[in-house]
């Protein structure tokens, strides 16, 4: 203990030394010298292995903890210790003459010096690179054999103190017997002196008694006659015979040093793994065992106005197998697929063809997906069996249930278009949106059109994370950290269940009764239902689909036929982006076109057959003269003749010049100025991503549409061919011109003139309303998972008709007698006005090469016009003959008239919010209001 | 020794001739020591006597020489200490591997309680062998090994991981001779060096070169056994307890130096004879370069790094180890228990290991030094090199510093083959240390001297 204490205590002031004097001195060669080092070489040289490894110990494990170090810790003891222990046996071995000491000591130095470079660039050390060792060694080694001679002068008096015992020989188990070895001095003196004294023979030097002591440690030895300094003797006297007859002891010494040096390095090495560098290896610990998996949040609902779910998404269990677990089963997964197949009820024939993969000749049912990821056998399990499943979890290795968010159209075929449908965002998306990378069960599922696409992020709410422990083979052990998915919000629309279905019922059949009366070109149509507010209560598209096909599954063929031009495509939202020609329907603005020009309304105007205008002749539908009438009379009965000359008349009043040659700038006519402001030629804005925006045909308009197909139709026309290649050689020529025929066609609804239905129904719901004009909305309000509103959404007023209130009021009048003596009458005979008074306008609009455009716009009450009806049907016939009919038995419905079941009891819609239950039908709003 | 203690048999009695014979050697100087333990022996023999022991069981186990009082406790507690901490390692480290295999979790820490309690009574056992036993058994430890080493490369053995290292016997159990043939090679070694003492009238310092020799001929049978299971690691660990015992034997240097040169010539030798397989060739490149190959050889040792890294200064706490829990450290329980420390105990609790593994050395080499003759100073020394060198290179195996290679960690790792072999090592030592410290033969040493 002693020498353990002097050597730290030495050590403990050398570092001292070293530390704080000698590494700050500004000496050249980028090196200083290591007092250090010399110390612990000259305490190994004069004091023997021991008290230099020791020694070499903590001095080097001083440097090693000393502030500015930052090498591994036990780098510096290694070498200290190895140094000193090397020296120690050298300085046995030598006899002890000044000169060679000092020579031992340079060597050593040297040495030491030499190996600790080697030891770091062999561990590593980022400051110990080869070039830096070979430009710093050389100085250093030259410091250090400078500096020796001092350091071993001073090291040799420090141990030569008067009195002082050797301190090898202090610990050497000796010290406290009363029969020790001398202890000998130091031998710096000159070699004559000593060599009187004749040489005992080197086995007899205490160089295998240095290690003895250590070895030897008697105070720990339970003596068994510790009383008795006899027995001691004795021992002492054995130590001494054990010079001469044991093999050589630092062999066992050398034993004793490896046990100090080898704990010493693993120790430091640690240090440095955990300690120094651990939050690394954390952090790549954390990496492989930590796999994050997007919980995805239940997709909120779409509900119609009473609550009722037009999409619904509920919760459910699916029951996945994961088939790369299922093959390492004994027997390939068979009597597994046995037990699951009981609890699931199915057949386990059933099982294994659904869990077969998709190739070349399989037959559905087969997993079409990555054999690696779990395949679904089994949606919709009652819970019962998922927890049975869940239970048996060790018979059944790879089969987990889950639960999934499935979305359902309790609606049927309900409002396809308008719902629109959920698909895999593509990667584009995913960046888009802010999407987590593609997860499992459907996370990434986006609104792809209609109101899923326009509302997707209120729908989809938040997902959650969640940080799962997975242990070396992939398998979930726990859960560290996680986040749950915030559900999203439900839309509530303004749409009206009962009179979407009825209105899609009325537009089938129309299309369909016109089709099968001849029409052969009626295989489309559309139809509006909104209240003079701008809420949609209804709009179909024909033809339609059913939405479930793409939850369950799309196959390439309904694929195809959605987006196949000749069934129809489906896909279309024909209310907003059907481009129909208005037909009669637009002379509600042609009349206040003329009124806003100066026009009377009482006329009188003349009704002939036919007029002609700019070298061409014009029709009316009735070929005989009608005779002079007011404007009321020429809505009521839809005088085409009226209308035409209003429109020459106008053209030739108007800006001739412009008219000559259109530009860009060409200054917009007062018809068509009249037209934009009813909303027509551009979106009414509505809340679906997909809107067309119609056409009424400006000046400007026609530039533009001249420059796109001028080439066309100059390759094509051809003065002398057929009546197409005569019109495009017109075109070609000038087709830039606006002529009074186009003025005169565009008055009445047709020729460039095209709109959408919803275009068509919000402007007679302006009409209706007293002029104000708005941007419709389906979705009424978004309401959160706790029931709470988020948003109540109104349709925005986007502008008002220039017409004066008596204006509006004129034309209503005209409209409400179209159809109880007008155009509609026929199609209306019978209809209960004195209940509900509807008032309307046929639209036949003949488009060439086609059957003509079927229309009808009408809105109810005729006094406090709530609602607005719309339907166009292409290609069908007049507007009378099938789109009238079809549009009274829409408002047969939502009346509960003749018969039919009243889809908005009292003629009313809901007046508040909707809150919706989790699942089943909603309870109703309380009242209900127009 | 063993003529001696027949020639008298009682402690306390001296034959003249032979007290004069063991003089000899002594310095002059010293003589008059001598006739002071003579007289102290009838005086400690009445002590004795004064006090009828044999009465009372309690107090004669804790009487000051009895046995109890006079074994290596701190040995003892290092041993309980580490056992106890590796039963408790092998549990954590075991646990979420048996649950997932839906397996009671609790399994490998029942085998392994049992492995302990097993272990300690061959302790106790061997620890109460007399001295003379102990000098006897080393032959018949060394066939018994030979015949188990044997009995593995024939049809009894079974494979695992490559390598036939195991004999199954009935019940379940299984045998790993190899860890016996640590012990049988320590205990014959230390026996052929030692015994060439008594040999000679005045022992020599130095061991004959044909003593080396026949030691060197008795471990080649152990030494190419191991290798053809093939254990290169439990191979290169006899290699070195056998050099590091002739070293210890104080063999001539240049025997020493002719000695290394052949071995030196004998490993290039299998280098270019392609003797490694291709998989211990593997082990050794991936730990040369780490990088090349993290999904194969490398990729234990790359995981072990990482496992051990986590654990920070203080660790994730016992059982509380994700890393381990995930088992992604390729036979944490056995060869790679250090790592499961490392995670769960961090820096603290890997270098608490560290030290109680220096304990055990030390204390070892404590009974190696103090032993007063040949044969135990070398089995002693023997079996501290055994440890030491094992847990230098398990433990190094994992924090990087040396191959991986198939050697467990001494009292930690799981298996009851190592765990029993080292057992009876430290019941080895024990009774060393029961031998050397023995009041009956206390004169005996004095008279004879060192042997």
């Amino acid at each position: 203990m002693r020498r353990a204490l002097f050597c730290a205590v030495l050590a403990f002031l050398t570092v001292e030394l070293q530390v704080m004097f000698v590494d700050g001195l500004p000496l050249p060669g980028a090196s200083v010298p290591d007092a250090a080092l010399l110390v612990v070489v000259a305490l190994g040289l004069i004091q023997g292995p021991a008290t230099g490894m020791l020694t070499g110990f903590f001095a080097g494990l001083g440097l090693d903890l000393a502030p500015p170090a930052s090498h591994l810790v036990g780098e510096s003891a290694l070498v200290f210790c190895l140094v000193g222990y090397g020296c120690g046996l050298l300085g046995n071995w030598l006899d002890r003459s000044a000169l060679r000491l000092l020579a031992a000591a340079m060597i050593g130095a040297g040495a030491g010096e030499t190996l600790r470079a080697a030891i770091g660039v062999s561990l590593g050390d980022p400051r110990v690179t080869l070039p830096a060792v070979r430009h710093v060694l050389p100085a250093a080694v030259a410091y250090d054999v400078l500096l020796t001679p001092v350091v071993l002068g001073l090291t040799a008096l420090a141990s030569r103190r008067p009195g002082a015992r050797r301190p090898g020989a202090a610990l050497a188990g000796m010290d406290s017997g009363p029969h020790r070895l001398p202890a000998r001095p130091v031998r710096l003196r000159p070699r004559a002196l000593r060599t009187s004294q004749p040489r005992a023979p080197r086995a007899s030097q205490p160089r295998a008694g240095a290690f003895r002591g250590l070895a030897r440690t008697g105070r720990r030895v339970p003596r068994p006659n510790r009383r008795r300094p006899a027995v001691r003797r004795d021992r002492a006297r054995t130590d001494l015979k054990a010079t001469v007859a044991r093999p050589p002891r630092w062999r066992l010494a050398g034993l004793f040093a490896a046990c100090v040096i080898l704990p010493v390095i693993l120790a430091s090495r640690l240090w440095y793994l955990q300690v120094m560098t651990g939050s690394d290896y954390l952090s790549l610990a954390r990496n492989e065992q930590i796999r994050t998996v997007v919980v995805p949040a239940v997709r909120g609902q779409i509900l119609d106005d009473t609550g009722r779910a037009l999409v619904a998404n509920r919760s459910s269990l699916a029951v996945t197998v994961n088939m790369t677990e299922l093959s390492q089963q004994g027997d390939g997964g068979s009597a597994e697929l046995r037990r699951l197949a009981a609890l699931l009820g199915v057949s386990d024939r059933l099982l294994r063809e659904r869990l077969r993969l998709c190739t070349v000749g399989v037959s559905q049912p087969c997993w079409a997906g990555s054999p690696y990821q779990p395949v679904p056998v089994s949606q919709d399990v009652p819970e019962r069996v998922g927890v049975q499943i869940m239970e048996s979890r060790r018979q059944l290795p790879g089969v987990t249930v889950q639960v999934q968010s499935v979305t359902s159209y309790p609606g049927g075929a309900s409002a396809a278009q308008i719902l629109g449908y959920l698909q895999p965002a593509t990667a584009q998306e995913e960046r888009q949106r802010h999407l987590p990378p593609a997860g499992p069960a459907g996370a990434d599922l986006v609104g792809q059109s209609g109101l899923e696409a326009r509302y997707d992020a209120a729908l989809r709410g938040v997902y959650g994370i969640r940080d799962v422990a997975v242990n070396a083979a992939g398998n979930v052990t726990g859960t560290f950290m996680a986040t749950r998915p915030v559900s999203g919000d439900d839309l509530v629309t303004s749409i009206s269940a009962p009179v979407q279905a009825d209105v899609e019922h009325a537009l089938a059949h129309a299309v369909r009764t016109a089709h099968a009366e001849g029409n052969l070109g009626a295989t489309t149509g559309a139809a509006v239902v909104m209240t003079t507010g701008g809420r949609v209560i209804a709009m179909a598209s024909y033809p339609s689909y059913d939405p479930g096909i793409w939850t369950r599954g799309i196959s390439e063929r309904q694929y195809r036929r959605l987006f196949d031009a000749a069934g129809g495509e489906p896909i279309l939202n024909r209310a907003a982006q059907g481009e129909y020609a208005p037909g009669s329907t637009w002379k509600v603005t042609s009349t206040a076109a003329a009124v806003s020009a100066g026009y009377s309304l009482a006329g009188p105007y003349n009704c002939p057959g036919s007029v002609n205008i700019g070298g061409r002749t014009f029709y009316n539908d009735n070929p005989s003269d009608s005779g002079a009438m007011s404007l009321h009379a020429a809505l009521v009965a839809s005088c085409d003749t009226v209308f035409y000359e209003l429109a020459y008349d106008m053209w030739l009043r108007d800006d001739r010049k412009a008219n000559v040659v259109t530009s860009a700038r060409a200054p917009v006519q007062k018809m068509q100025k009249m037209e934009l402001a009813w909303g027509f030629g551009k979106v009414t804005g509505i809340d679906l991503p997909e809107e067309s925006a119609g056409t009424v045909p400006t000046r400007a308009w026609l530039y533009r549409f001249y420059r796109q197909y001028k080439k066309l139709w100059c390759a094509n026309g051809n003065q002398f061919g057929s009546y197409v290649q005569r019109i495009e050689y017109q075109d070609c020529r000038y087709g830039n011109v606006w002529e009074p025929g186009q003025a005169v066609d565009a008055a009445i609804g047709q020729g460039y003139v095209t709109v959408t239905p919803l275009q068509l129904a919000r402007a007679y719901a302006a009409l209706a309303n007293g002029g104000t004009l708005y941007s419709p909305r389906i979705g009424a309000a978004l309401i959160r998972p706790d029931g709470m509103l988020a948003r109540r959404i109104t349709p925005p007023v986007v502008g008002h008709l220039p017409v004066s209130t008596p204006v509006l009021a004129y034309i209503r009048n005209a409209l409400a007698d179209a159809v109880t003596q007008g155009t509609a009458a026929p199609a209306f005979s019978g209809f209960p006005q004195s209940k509900v008074c509807v008032a309307g306008k046929t639209g036949t609009a003949q488009v060439a090469g086609k059957d003509a455009t079927s229309v009808f716009a009408s809105y109810a009450p005729c006094a406090h016009p709530r609602y607005v009806v719309v339907m166009m049907v292409p290609a069908s016939g007049y507007g009378a003959d099938v789109s009238a009919p079809a549009v009274r038995q829409i408002w047969d419905g939502i009346y509960g008239l003749e018969g039919h079941r009243a889809a908005l009891p009292g003629g009313l819609v809901p007046s508040g919010v909707p809150r919706p239950a989790a699942s089943g039908p909603a309870f109703p709003a309380a009242g209900r209001t127009g | 020794m063993n003529q001696l203690r027949q020639a008298h048999g009682r402690p306390g009695f001296a034959p003249t001739e032979l007290r004069s014979r063991s003089l000899r050697a002594v310095p002059a100087r010293a003589q008059p020591l001598r006739a002071q333990p003579l007289r102290a022996q009838p005086l400690r023999a009445q002590r004795l006597r004064a006090r009828p022991l044999r009465a009372r069981p309690l107090a004669r186990a804790l009487a000051r020489l009895a046995p109890l009082r006079r074994c290596d406790w701190v040995l003892l507690t290092a041993v309980l200490a580490l056992s106890i901490t590796g039963v408790l390692l092998v549990w954590s480290a075991s646990r979420a591997a048996l649950l997932q295999a839906g397996a009671n979790p609790l399994t490998y820490l029942k085998k392994e309680l049992l492995n302990l309690a097993i272990g300690l009574i061959l302790m106790l056992a061997v620890s109460l062998l007399d001295d003379e036993k102990l000098r006897e058994c080393p032959p018949w430890v060394y066939a018994a090994t030979l015949l188990g080493l044997i009995a593995v490369l024939s049809p009894v053995g079974t494979s695992v991981n490559g390598a036939s290292a195991w004999i199954s016997l009935p019940g379940g159990f299984e045998v790993e001779p190899s860890e016996y043939a640590k012990l049988g090679l320590v205990l014959m070694t230390a026996k052929i060096l030692g015994d060439a003492r008594t040999a000679d009238s005045r022992p020599p310092i130095r061991p004959p070169i044909r003593t080396v020799a026949a030691a060197l001929a008795c471990a080649a049978p152990v030494v190419a056994l191991v290798t053809a299971e093939p254990a290169l690691g439990v191979a290169v660990l006899l290699m070195v307890v056998l050099v590091s015992l002739i070293v210890l034997a104080g063999t001539r240097l240049r025997w020493l130096a002719g000695l290394g040169g052949a071995a030196a010539g004998a490993v290039l030798t299998a280098w270019w004879l392609h003797l490694l397989r291709p998989y211990q060739l593997h082990r050794l490149t991936a730990f040369i370069n780490p990088g090349a190959d993290s999904a194969g050889a490398g990729y234990s040792a790359a995981q072990a790094k990482i496992a051990i890294g986590s654990g920070g200064l203080l660790g994730q706490g016992l059982l509380h180890g994700q890393f381990v829990a995930g088992n992604f450290v390729p036979e944490q329980h056995t060869d790679f228990i250090f790592t499961v420390a490392g995670e769960e105990l961090g820096f603290a609790g890997a270098v608490m290991i560290i030290v109680l593994l220096g304990v055990i050395v030390v204390r070892a080499l404590l009974i190696a030094a103090r032993a007063d003759d040949q044969f135990a100073t070398l089995v002693a020394g023997g079996i501290a090199i055994w440890f030491a060198f094992q847990s230098f290179i398990n433990i190094g195996m994992t924090i990087g510093l040396v191959p991986v290679t198939g050697l467990p960690l001494p009292f930690v790792s799981y298996g009851g083959s190592a765990m029993f072999a080292d057992m009876m090592a430290v019941g080895v030592l024990q009774a060393l240390r029961l031998a050397g410290t023995d009041p009956r033969l206390a004169l005996d040493r004095a008279l004879a001297g060192p042997r």
